[in-house]
Order: C-alpha cells, then structure tokens, then sequence
C-alpha cells in the first residue's frame, strides 16, 4: 500500500501551479518584449551568434555612412572636373580660332584676355571646396588652397581613404597635383620645341614613338643645313642621324618620328626634349601670352600654338581619365551599397531568427501553459475538497 | 470479577493514549520534519487458570515513529545537492541577465565607438565628427564601469550571504549540540521521538547551508562533520562557523571554523554543496573569469586604440597621445608578508594577456609566478630591473622578504579604471604621423605601403628619410651605407618601419616625410583605428574583442543553462526522496480519520467491558440481598 502524506498533496498541488506560473510568466515576457532571448542562458549559442551579428550589422552602418560620404565627396570632385572640362573644351576652340592666319592682331588680343580669365576660372576650380570648407584638390593638406595664384601646387599627394567593406577601402579624393599639375607635355615621351628665331617657315608636329625599345631620352637638336637637308645631334654633340627633307616630312631617329611641314632656312633648328610636366594653368597661359607676343612670327606663334594645343589635349585626356576612375569608383560605391544592403537583410533576418519570439508560436504555448495551470489549479481544488474529515460530521 | 473490571479499564486507558497519539499526528500534520506516530499494543501476559492462561488484556508496549533509515540518510546529501545547484543557477541567471535582453549592453557602445571613428576617418576635418568620437569613446568606458560596479555589488551580496549563512549555520550547530545533550540524558530509555524528529530537522536544515556527514554514536549524540572529517559537532560540543577576509583580498571572504579570538582552519575549499557550496562555486567559477574577461576586453580595446592612437598625429601637427587613460593591474600583498616589498604591474602586451589571477612569489633570490587559474608556472625574463612575463611587466621598487607572497590581478578591475584622458577634440590623431612616398620616376614595380610605427619615441621619428635603390637588393638610407634589401620584408628606420610590395628597380627611390598641421585631411590613422574592430587582438591575435565578449555571453549562458538542467534534476531527485520520506513517515489526515473511529470506537467497547464487569456485579448483589 503506498501512503501519500496530506502535506505532500499540498505541497506536490502547490509547486505544480507554481511552475506553471512560471512558464506562463516566461512566455508573457517573450510575447511583451517580441524576444525570444531573453537571457543568455535561454540559447547560449544564440545569444553569442547574435552579438556577432550585432556587430557584423555596426560595421555594415559603418561601411555605409562611409559610403554616403565617399559618394557625396567623389560627385562633387565628378562635377568639378565637369566644368574644368568645358572651360578646357573653350579654350581649345578660342586656340584653334587664334591658329588661323587670317586672324589679325586685335582678334587674336580679344581671344588672349578670354584666356586669361579661363585660367583665373580654372584656377578657381581647382580650389574649390567641399561643405566643409576642405579645399578639394589639395590632397590631405584640405586646408590649404590647392594653387596659388602662381600655379604652385600647395597641397600633397595624398589621397584619403573610408572602408567600403571588410578589407577594402576606397580613395574618395585625388590630389589636384595630378588632375591640374602632373600633365606631361608634348606628347607624352618628348615634344618639340621650336627655335623662336628660325628664319623659315618650317612648322613642326607633335611626333610619335615607333619603337620604344630604340628611344633614349635626351635633348637632341635637329638642324637644318640647308633648306633640304638636316642632321640630329645629341645633347653632347653626337651625330645622330642626318638626312634630306622634303615638306612636309617625318624626320626619323632613335625609334621616333617628328612631322615637319613648311620650308625651314638654312640654320634653323628645334629641339626634341624628353616630355616633362606642365600644369594646365601654365598651358593656358604661355597660349594667352604667346597670342599676343609682338616677338613673335606667324610661324613661331604657330609651333607655340601646336605646342601648347598638345600639352592642352594631354590636360584633356587626363581630366578624362580622372573622371573615368571617379566614375569607376562611385560604381563600386554603389556596388558596395547594394551588396552591403543585401548583406544587412541576410544578418538582420538571421538575427531576428535567433533573437524575436515566433508571435504565432509563443501564443500557442502560451495557451498551452495557461491551460495546464487551469488544470493544476482545478485539480488541486477537488483534490482539497476530499477529505474523510468533511464526511464525519 | 476485578480482573474484567481491570481488562477494561486498562483497554480504555490505552485506546485514549492511541487517541491522544493519533492527535498528535494531526496536529503535527504541518510539521516540518515530523514523523508520524503510532501506538504498538500488544496483550498483558494471562494469568495460569489450571486449564490454561486467561488474558489480561491490552498494553502499549512502544510509541514509535515511522522511520526509514535508508531514506532519511539520503535526504541530507540530496538536500545538499539541491541547494549547492540552486544557488548557482539562480545567482548565474542573475549575471546572464546582465549580459541579457534587459541587462547593460556593453558592446553597443564599443560597436557605436568604432561606427564613429570611421565617420572620423570619412571627415577628420569636422569637429562634430571628432566630438562624437569623444563622446562614444567616454559612453563606451562609462559603459564598461557599470558593468563592473554590477559585477562588484554581485560580489558584495555575495558576501553578505556568505555571512548570513554562516551565521544561520552557527544557530543551527549549537542547536544540534543541545539536542544531543537532552537526547543523550535519556540515552536507554525508550526513543525520544520528538527531539530525535527535531534534531534531524536540524540536520537538513544545515545540508540546505553546506554539505556535511553524520555519524550517531552509542550514547544518542549525532555527531556532525565536514564531508573532509573536520567535525562540526561532536557529541555536545559545537565548533563556531565564521568568515574571515582572504589572506590577499580582503573583499574575498573566506569561511573557517575555530573560536573568533583562537585558531581558526579556513574550510572554503572543503565546502562543496550547500547553498554556501553553490555559493563558493559561483564566485571562483562564473563570477571572477567573468568579471576578468570583461577586464581583459575593456583592456584590449582601451590598450590597442591606444597604440594606434599614439602611431596618429593629431590637428595641431603633434603626435597622438593616449586615447584613454588605463589603471594599473591590482597587486594584493599576503597579510603574512613580513617585509615592505613594492611592486606595481603594468600590462604590456594584451595579446599574451592572459584573464586570470597570478601569485608571485620571492623567496630571497628568485621570483616565481603561478596562473592561479591552472597552477602552471608563468616564466619571467629580467628586463632592467623589472621583470617581464604573461603580457605584464613587474616593476620592483623594494624588495620583500624572502617567502612573501603577492596576488596579482591584471583584468579583475581593469574596466573600471578606464577613461577618457582628454577632451579636446583637435587633439584626436586621425592623421597618419608619417607619409611615404614612391617616386614618381620610378622605373620598378615596386609600391611603398603605409608606414607603421614602431617606437614613437624615437627622437628622430619625424626626420625625412630618403631611401634609394642602388640595384634592386641594395638601398641606402638618406645617402648612408648600402644595406642590403630582402624583397618583402620591411625597412626599419627611425622608429617605424615600411614594406614595398613589388620589386624596386636600380635608381628608384621612396621618402618617408613627416605629416604636418597641414595635413589636417588626412584620416589614415582614424581608418586604421576603426579597423581595429574586426583585428585579433587578444590571445595572440587569435581573438577579436567582440569574439570576445561573445564568448563571455555564451559562456555565461550555457553556464546558466546547465547549471539550471542540474538543479532540476537534482531538485527532482530530492523531492523524490521526501515523496518516498512522507510517504513512509508523512501524516494522512485520512489515515488518521480512520484511525480516530476505530480508537473511539474501542474505546466506547472498553467503556462496555466496564459496564458489564458493573453489571456482572450488580446481578451478584442482586442475588445475595434476596
């Protein structure tokens, strides 16, 4: 026969409603607050993946406010180097206007002061700001204004870098040494510089590399002897080729060709220098001086205006090139903000899996529960009422 | 004639005892520790008639209670069991939830310090950018000081309770030695049930506090000791349970036994159950690693932004200072110590850090150091006059005697020691101290990577270094003696050091200038500190900081969890236990009922037996008057 202790039917009624009540607490508080987790110890595992993924989303917000200031800071330089591009694209024009012959003085003065005023807008481009009052194009040195008003470059080389994803940054400045200053002249390996006091008529070209492998760069000279005949002397005197000319031709050595058109003078010369750099500033200011350079024969004047007009299209290319890789990089921002928005859902789903209480499930057991407790509660009255005390009277 | 009378008036004598002992099992119904009784009768020996034994009647021959050895020993050790895992996971629970839903979010404001500084590295020109990182670089050591002032109250109440407790277990010790004198004053005579009911509750009462063994003697005592031997009470005599303070941390308090102003054994290492087992427990295995870790990843961000920090150069073109102000580690000197050794230790190296607790000793020669944690020794290196080991430099300015002993404990308040150490937002080094630069001229491949900076104390730190290439393994420094160059490791000069990717070509040279006010543009060092967030910076590089505190999380809770699946099954086996106890010795009011009738019943027969011995005579008298 097994006894049970009346103490222990209350006791045994007693800890059942209790742990009921316990449960159903526990579920109300997950239903109240939408979280499953509610301490550490409900899902170890679950709460420490859910603080990684805390963190991974703080450097997704990270990443994107970098990216919101990369994008903002690349558009501005992007719009920057849009209007450097049209003013460059006018100062062509007025150049090859002022390259025609029939051009008298006055014209030629009229379109000398427009250049003047393109390079003080240029110069005024190249030191703009951003909303902050950072100069642009002055490198890190954002500051200091970026030129001044003598074409020096007073900014640095350096670019400033924001984290667009884990491991990967991204430049969201360019140094104005490189867009305004940098450019190299001529044709980017030599150019040519004719002698301003050349007697003949002889214009000369922008040249070209045919091979590479034949070029060293130095100063080589390129005389005319007679009206058809020249020779090339290197910088210490050497005789490097000499030929016959008839116009217009290519005058070739050391793996280069440099286009002669015109009828030279005898004792004319021009020289063929390695390529050095010229700020766009001082590109478009040697044209206005030079258009109205009294000095100055059609002739001179126009192997200075072809001179220039290449080092003008290197400028060119070279805002091109700055835009084209400004243009690359806010594609990557972009890029980045999508994959980075992808990624924010992927880790706020798995993070509401591990975390949010199931609504339709919580109800559920809750309901569960509260029945059990009912049933306890119910069971544990009748249990009470049956006492061979209350049938003695 | 007389002998009916006798017979019936001892019946009725007996059924009022068995009355008044079935009384006493329904009043003591709601008594804890209780065991029922129950009157054994058993028939007077009868009287030799010739033909045979007539009967006399009834007799009580023992009140006994219903006792089961077997179970009742049981009990004590269940009872232990219980306690010991319920204080654990209750108090487990209760550090959880600090880590929990509505706890004190401590990494938020970590994650919030580096979301800022990479808003700074975007922007280092804007104050309001440099403001926030102020500000989230304060809220993150804020953050980390409550955090360890809840820790550090956990450990107050801990303490309370350990007083309480061992107080409440006194009471209860010299309560059993009084029992046992009264119980052993009857010693021979029949069982005293009630004193012996009393005592044993007494028993379970103290296994509910500590776990304990008992042994009952010949002469009734019980005498009661530690689960090691080490008695409690013995015989009539009690030992008095105190607390005492550590012989390093007099915030640690440790149990002993022994007279207040006499020899007192410290005992906590032999308590293993109990509420003040749990306790014990608790505070050596979750509270202190804990308390360590959250030390050691409060370190490890405050050290390592530190050390970024100080590579930056800051708006008005000086090098960056620390970020935060760090506290030494806590050195905590033996009471026994008998010299005036002084030392301090300052954590170096918080990759090798390890989060425990170290003893350092000197015995007149040489010093030694043990990880509290594993018993393994930790090598020192002398270095100077200090002595490097573990992460930590040791700086000695006196010497102790020889066999002193010092606790040292690099983490266990670290996060409570950390704050911001200025408010200048123009003095934060976003900029890199130093540039590096390829030549523009350069004929190789080779590209110069950002330059790290070893020592920033180096006087000639910010001196411009020019580095040319005389053949693609030769370089020389500023013009110097060639140094060979082996491609991809680094170039050390001047406290930093660079590395080139790529193969540098005859005549191709890279400068090394110093940054300067100028450069206020420049946010390198700022990306490099917000990058901290995913580096390795603990265990060796193995461990980033949110990894961490992660594994703080779920150590805690996994923690919480089993010991909380341990006190259910512990809790389910001790109350089977007092199932199967009450159900050998509890009181059923039905029973009991039942019980009542049937005594009252014979009772109201025994009153019969009177009667009709009365009668009996009267029918005599009757006859003899005529």
């Amino acid at each position: 026969m097994f006894r049970i202790s009346t103490s222990q039917i209350y006791r045994t009624g007693l800890n059942q409603i209790l742990r009921r009540q316990a449960e159903v607490t526990h579920s109300q508080n997950q239903l109240a607050s939408g979280k499953r987790l509610l301490s550490p110890s409900d899902d170890p595992v679950g709460a420490g993946r859910s603080l990684a993924l805390t963190e991974s989303l703080s450097r997704l917000d990270r990443y994107d406010r970098n990216l919101d200031v990369g994008e903002s800071r690349l558009s501005l330089q992007e719009s920057v180097l849009t209007l450097v591009q049209d003013s460059v694209q006018r100062i062509r024009e007025l150049v090859l206007q002022a390259n025609s012959a029939a051009l008298d003085d006055e014209a030629r003065g009229a379109i000398a002061t427009e250049l003047s005023a393109k390079v003080e807008e240029l110069l005024q481009l190249s030191n703009s700001r951003d909303a902050n009052g950072e100069y642009l194009f002055s490198g890190t040195a954002s500051g200091t204004p970026a030129f001044t008003a003598d074409f020096n470059y007073q900014g640095n080389n350096e670019r400033r870098f924001v984290a667009a994803s884990d491991g990967l940054q991204l430049a969201m400045t360019d140094p104005g040494s490189e867009i305004f200053a940098d450019i190299p002249t001529g044709n980017g390996t030599f150019q040519a510089v004719v002698n301003d006091n050349n007697n003949g008529s002889a214009v000369v070209g922008l040249g070209a590399v045919t091979d590479f492998s034949l070029w060293v760069p130095d100063t080589y000279s390129v005389r005319f002897l007679t009206p058809d005949s020249y020779e090339v002397l290197d910088s210490s005197g050497g005789l490097v080729a000499s030929g016959t000319y008839e116009s217009p031709s290519n005058i070739t050595f050391r793996g280069i060709n440099v286009d002669v058109s015109g009828t030279p003078a005898a004792g004319d010369t021009f020289e063929i220098q390695p390529s050095t750099s010229q700020s766009i500033f001082q590109t478009v200011e040697n044209l206005a001086v030079g258009l109205v350079d009294g000095n100055l024969g059609s002739t001179a004047r126009t192997n200075l205006i072809n001179r220039e007009l290449a080092n003008l299209d290197q400028a060119i290319n070279r805002n091109l090139t700055v835009r084209a890789d400004i243009g690359a990089r806010l594609n990557t921002v972009e890029s980045y903000r999508a994959l980075n928005s992808g990624q924010r859902i992927e880790l706020e789903s798995a993070r509401s899996r591990i975390e949010d209480a199931d609504y339709a499930e919580t109800i559920s057991r809750m309901q569960l529960e509260l029945t059990s407790l009912d049933a306890a509660q119910q069971s544990f009255l009748t249990l009470r009422g049956l006492s061979l005390f209350n049938l003695l009277r | 004639m007389s002998g009916l009378q006798g017979i019936g008036l001892n019946a009725l004598l007996t059924f009022q005892r068995a009355l008044a002992t079935t009384g006493h099992n329904i009043a003591n119904v709601n008594t804890p520790g209780y065991h029922r009784q129950s009157v054994l009768l058993g028939s007077q020996a009868g009287t030799f008639i010739g033909v045979g034994y007539l009967g006399n009647g009834v007799n009580i021959n023992e009140v006994r209670r219903s006792y089961d050895a077997f179970l009742e020993g049981q009990l004590a050790g269940a009872i232990s069991g219980f306690h010991q895992q319920q204080a654990l996971a209750q108090l487990s629970d209760g550090l959880g939830s600090l880590f929990g839903e509505n706890g004190i979010d401590v990494y938020g404001p970590v994650n919030d310090l580096f979301t800022t500084l990479g808003d700074m590295a975007a922007d280092p020109t804007s104050l309001p950018a440099r403001n926030s990182v102020l500000a989230d670089a304060g809220g993150m050591a804020d953050r980390f000081r409550l955090m360890q002032s809840r820790l550090d109250s956990t450990r107050v109440g801990l303490n309370q309770r350990l007083q309480q407790l061992a107080g409440e277990a006194n009471d209860l010790l010299s309560n059993i030695a009084q029992l046992n004198r009264r119980i052993m004053d009857v010693a021979g005579g029949p069982a005293p049930n009630d004193l012996l009911d009393q005592r044993e509750s007494l028993v379970n009462r103290l296994a509910e506090i500590t776990d304990i063994t008992t042994l009952e003697t010949d002469d009734g005592a019980l005498n009661v000791s530690l689960a090691n031997g080490l008695n409690l009470v013995l015989g009539s005599q009690a030992e008095t349970l105190s607390t005492r303070r550590n012989e390093f941390d007099p915030a640690r308090l440790e149990l002993v036994i022994g007279p207040e102003n006499g020899i007192q054994t410290e005992i906590s290492a032999q308590i293993s159950g109990g509420e003040l087992g749990g306790l014990l427990q608790f505070r050596d295995q979750v509270l202190t690693p804990t308390q360590n870790e959250i030390g050691r990843i409060a370190l490890g961000i405050a050290m390592s932004i530190n050390d970024q920090h100080r590579q930056g150069m800051d708006l008005n073109g000086n090098l960056g200072g620390n970020l935060f102000n760090i506290g030494t580690a806590d050195v905590l000197h033996s009471r026994n110590n008998t010299g005036n050794g002084q030392i301090d230790v300052i954590v170096e190296d918080i990759g090798q850090l390890t989060p425990d607790d170290f003893e350092l000793t000197f015995d007149g020669a040489n010093w030694s150091m043990t990880n509290l944690t594993n018993g393994q020794a930790v090598p020192l290196t002398p270095d100077g006059p200090d002595l490097v080991g573990g992460g930590m430099r040791i700086q000695i300015s006196s010497l102790p005697d020889a066999g002193d002993r010092f606790q040292i404990r690099p983490t266990r308040s670290a996060a409570a020691d950390i704050n911001v150490a200025f408010s200048d937002p123009a003095l934060l080094a976003a900029a890199s101290a130093l540039v590096a630069a390829t030549d523009d001229s350069n004929q190789g491949s080779g590209l110069v990577g950002p330059v790290t900076i070893t020592d920033p104390l180096d006087p000639q730190l910010r001196d411009p270094v020019d580095i040319v290439f005389d053949s693609p393994t030769t370089f020389r420094i500023n013009g110097g003696p060639p140094q060979s160059y082996v491609a991809g490791s680094p170039i050390a000069v001047n406290g930093w050091e660079i590395t080139i990717d790529g193969a540098p070509a005859t005549g191709d040279s890279f400068s090394v200038t110093a940054s300067t006010a100028a450069d206020q543009g420049n946010g390198a060092n700022a990306l490099a500190l917000a990058d901290l967030q995913l580096n390795g910076l603990l265990d060796g590089g193995q461990t980033s900081v949110s990894a961490g505190y992660q594994n703080v999380v779920a150590r805690l809770g996994s923690l919480g969890s089993s010991f909380a699946t341990a006190a259910g099954i512990q809790g389910g086996l001790l109350s089977d236990l007092e199932l199967r106890r009450d159900a050998a010795s509890g009181v059923n009011l039905d029973e009991e009922a039942v019980l009542l009738q049937q005594y009252q019943q014979s009772y109201q027969a025994a009153a019969q037996i009177i009667e009709a011995a009365s009668n009996t005579f009267q029918t005599l008298l009757a006859a003899t008057r005529r």
